[in-house]
């Protein structure tokens, strides 16, 4: 395996390391919009993420610096090419961040306001993000550029939009929202926590319509079923290394269902973490060699062979990723176990003052 | 920024874009590089005297700083992704090094700033006193580490180093990483940077203390906080200056056409005096002044640290620069490099005078019977952030053409297929949501900064931490 193509996989790893993080508070926010019942119940609810919000988004910033450095074609292409989904993705994570910190700073009259302004975002954004990475299977108009070396787009933001990625746009959603649903199972105990709970397991009449595991079950499912076929047919790929990760990304979607059944949360917030890992598992396995699948020709396909960057830096990177990564892990590791054990429900440590 | 876009041509728009985001940015980005020291000096002093007031004066100011990190984190993601979206090319051309020293800020500074800003809120009576500050002490590493790198990445721009150009695709391939982290420009800039971002804090100090003092509140608590940012902004306000005056020495070899520009110097002059004002003399047209204000010597002494050194003029960079790139137009616009370069100068100046000032009331002990200067002070908060944006408003604009400086044209950045329209209705977007979170910023900033700092009582100190409230 050649440093590029290490990286190609190093590159999957920390979008598996941003979704699976980010994915639960993206979860958490669409659990106010379809669990919560008032204001306090959306504060309970962001609580439970509040102090670890940030360090999650910082994977997105690392992913996008890595990728920057190790592919600039891929980056640059894709991000063109994504352009006006981007704006409205970058603005929905802006907001979002936005309404974390001031919600309970601003008037209480607008505190539904930056609520629905959360929800909205973190509907939006696995949405965008499900869009954009999955058509890069599902193939774009992309190929070589007026100079050597430049990879060009050549199409519009309407060229992201087809059925297979439509399908990786709502999966991500979905799962996210199964994901985040067993998160707050796990850190709300109460009422609010019970029907949470209650949304997760039940299938009766009633229960089935809000129920939250089975779209991600069925979206998600479909999803993991749909790429080998679709890596097949479109990316000339032969079908059981795609299918392999499928499976196993399927197995952890059952597992997770079956284990939120028995009543076992934690092992199933587990498996959707195993799931949301394979999901980006069996997309990159799809893609690869390839990164951008050309719709034009395959042969105008952006690579790992003709985006990467010189292999000088990629040394560089694989040296500062091998020592930072690992220590990065060990204090946010240890600063989710020394914040998370401790924040119990009820139990913020602030009272506001008075700022009228 | 030759002219407003009216002609709304995709290079000018996303220039536009570009101007305006990333200067809204910096409006929050120095106030948290400066801030977060003093707050880690004030936790500090607690930690070593438990003297109260420096806990409350902690989360007094730790409320500000959290209101302003939560926008600069939020306007910082558009600043990594706008580079692919519309300056796909440059991407392209440049990512192999200067995408580099942007992953490098993700892993190693930006990672521990956002991890410990989260630990240091939500740690109060948490963590041990001692981890708890070491927390704020991480922040400020992880917030001066991130300027470091970033300003790497710009230094490259500025005076591209430590590369070579790949001969089959044309693209810069980094070869000496030790040279592009070392680069001289990115030294000065990382100094030059840092105290401005020190003095913009301490003008906050100050002007917040000063309020309370004129309105005679909380009078015990801000008096060591007017001392503190009276020892603070005299130094560094001079320091500033001094170091940006040496920044510009360096950058006259890498750059000779933008400290041309900076002084509406046609032709090479030796000795070079300093033009203080001058009206007209900014086009290739018009390169007489009709009137200016000269201080001989100067120029020669800022440029080049001696007083006869002799400072190249635009036409004669223009003629060498055509000659090593080949043909086109070079001169960035010099009416905008000339007065940005002033305006930057003079109020950074000004902001001197007002720091000498303090200093002199302080010590003759009447600076707070003296309301005019309490109300100056106060009104001098905005005075050093609206200097470093003028400050970025030279550096970026008098580079032009080039963004890359010598490498790659701003022409030549372009993402090919992003039409004008969608960077009309990305910049619109923008520009809404911006006016809408500043508004919203200095509502909650005001409103927090004329606040009683919190009471901590004794025992039960999480009663006030500055933890946002859900």
């Amino acid at each position: 395996m050649s440093l590029a193509e290490l990286w190609f996989f190093v590159i999957a790893g920390l979008w598996s390391t941003y979704l699976v993080l980010e994915g639960f508070d993206f979860g958490v926010g669409m659990m106010m919009g379809v669990a919560a019942r008032n204001e306090d119940e959306r504060s309970e609810m962001i609580e439970t993420i509040a102090p670890v919000w940030d360090a999650n988004e910082v994977w997105l910033l690392v992913v996008g610096g890595l990728t920057f450095a190790s592919f600039p074609a891929w980056y640059g292409t894709w991000l063109e090419g994504a352009y006006l989904g981007l704006v409205v993705l970058i603005i929905a994570l802006l907001v979002r961040v936005l309404s974390f910190e001031w919600r309970g700073r601003v008037d209480p009259r607008l505190r539904r306001l930056w609520s629905t302004i959360n929800i909205g975002a973190s509907v939006a954004a696995p949405l965008i993000w499900g869009l954009v990475l999955s058509v890069l299977l599902a193939g774009l108009p992309v190929a070589g550029g007026g100079r050597v070396g430049e990879m060009r787009y050549f199409g519009n933001i309407l060229d992201f939009i087809t059925p297979y990625s439509v399908l990786g746009a709502l999966s991500l959603a979905a799962l996210f929202a199964f994901h985040g649903a067993l998160f707050l199972s796990l850190r709300l105990d109460g009422e609010l926590g019970e029907r949470i709970r209650e949304r997760i397991v039940k299938l009766d009449a009633r229960h089935l319509l809000p129920n939250l595991m089975l779209p991600a079950l069925l979206l998600a499912g479909g999803f993991l079923i749909a790429t080998p076929f679709v890596a097949h047919s479109v990316n000339a790929r032969s079908i059981l290394p795609v299918a392999i990760p499928a499976a196993l990304g399927l197995a952890a979607l059952i597992a997770a269902v079956i284990n939120a059944q028995r009543g076992e949360f934690a092992r199933a917030f587990i498996c959707t973490i195993l799931t949301i890992i394979g999901w980006v598992a069996t997309l990159f396995i799809g893609l690869f060699p390839r990164i951008i699948v050309s719709t034009i020709s395959l042969g105008d396909s952006v690579t790992i062979q003709n985006a990467q960057s010189s292999h000088y830096t990629l040394v560089v990177m694989t040296i500062s990723a091998v020592v930072m990564i690992p220590v990065i892990i060990l204090y946010q590791w240890w600063g989710f176990r020394t914040l998370m054990a401790r924040l119990g429900r009820g139990k913020m440590p602030w009272s506001p003052p008075d700022a009228s | 920024m030759h002219s407003l876009p009216l002609a709304a041509d995709a290079l000018s728009l996303a220039r536009w874009q570009f101007a305006t985001t990333t200067l809204y940015h910096f409006i929050f980005v120095p106030l948290t590089l400066g801030l977060a020291p003093v707050i880690a000096y004030m936790q500090t002093k607690w930690y070593r005297t438990r003297d109260e007031s420096w806990l409350r004066l902690t989360k007094f100011f730790g409320t500000l700083l959290l209101i302003n990190f939560a926008i600069g984190a939020a306007t910082g993601l558009l600043q990594e992704f706008q580079f692919g979206m519309n300056w796909s090319s440059y991407s392209q051309f440049v990512g192999d090094v200067f995408g580099s020293t942007l992953a490098l800020e993700g892993l190693i500074a930006f990672m521990l700033e956002s991890t410990f800003i989260g630990i240091w809120v939500f740690g109060w009576g948490r963590l041990s006193e001692r981890m708890h500050l070491a927390s704020i002490w991480l922040v400020v590493a992880g917030t001066w580490l991130s300027t470091t790198f970033i300003l790497m990445a710009n230094s490259w721009m500025q005076n591209p180093v430590g590369y070579s150009v790949d001969a089959a695709t044309g693209q810069a391939r980094m070869v000496d990483l030790w040279a592009v982290l070392t680069n001289p420009i990115a030294i000065w800039a990382v100094a030059h940077t840092l105290l401005a971002s020190l003095m913009v804090a301490s003008f906050l100090l100050l002007g917040v203390a000063c309020w309370h003092i004129l309105k005679g509140r909380n009078v015990e608590l801000f008096r060591p906080v007017v001392k503190l940012s009276l020892y603070m902004a005299i130094p560094i306000t001079t320091l500033t200056l001094l170091v940006g005056s040496e920044f510009g020495v360096a950058l006259t070899g890498p750059q000779p056409m933008k400290i041309a520009a900076a002084e509406a110097l046609w032709n090479s002059e030796q000795p070079a005096s300093f033009s203080l004002f001058q009206i007209g003399g900014f086009s290739v047209d018009d390169q007489e002044p009709s009137y200016s204000l000269d201080i001989p010597y100067l120029l020669s002494f800022l440029a080049t640290n001696t007083f006869t050194g002799k400072v190249e003029g635009m036409n004669q960079v223009q003629a060498s620069s055509q000659a090593k790139f080949g043909p086109g137009n070079y001169i960035p616009d010099v009416k905008l490099a000339y007065w940005s370069m002033r305006g930057m100068a003079y109020l950074g100046s000004l902001s001197m005078m007002i720091a000498l000032l303090g200093g002199f009331l302080y010590f003759r002990g009447t600076l707070e019977k003296s309301r005019w200067f309490l109300k100056i002070a106060v009104g001098a908060i905005a005075l050093p952030f609206i200097t470093a944006l003028i400050g970025w408003v030279f550096t970026e604009t008098a580079r032009q053409p080039w963004v890359a400086y010598g490498v790659l044209k701003t022409a030549d950045g372009l993402s090919q297929s992003v039409g004008p329209g969608e960077i009309i209705a990305s910049l619109t977007a923008f520009m809404l949501l911006y006016i809408a979170i500043g508004i919203t910023a200095f509502v909650l900033l005001r409103r927090y900064a004329i606040l009683d700092p919190p009471q901590v009582d004794g025992d039960d100190d999480s009663e006030s931490d500055p933890a946002p409230v859900y």
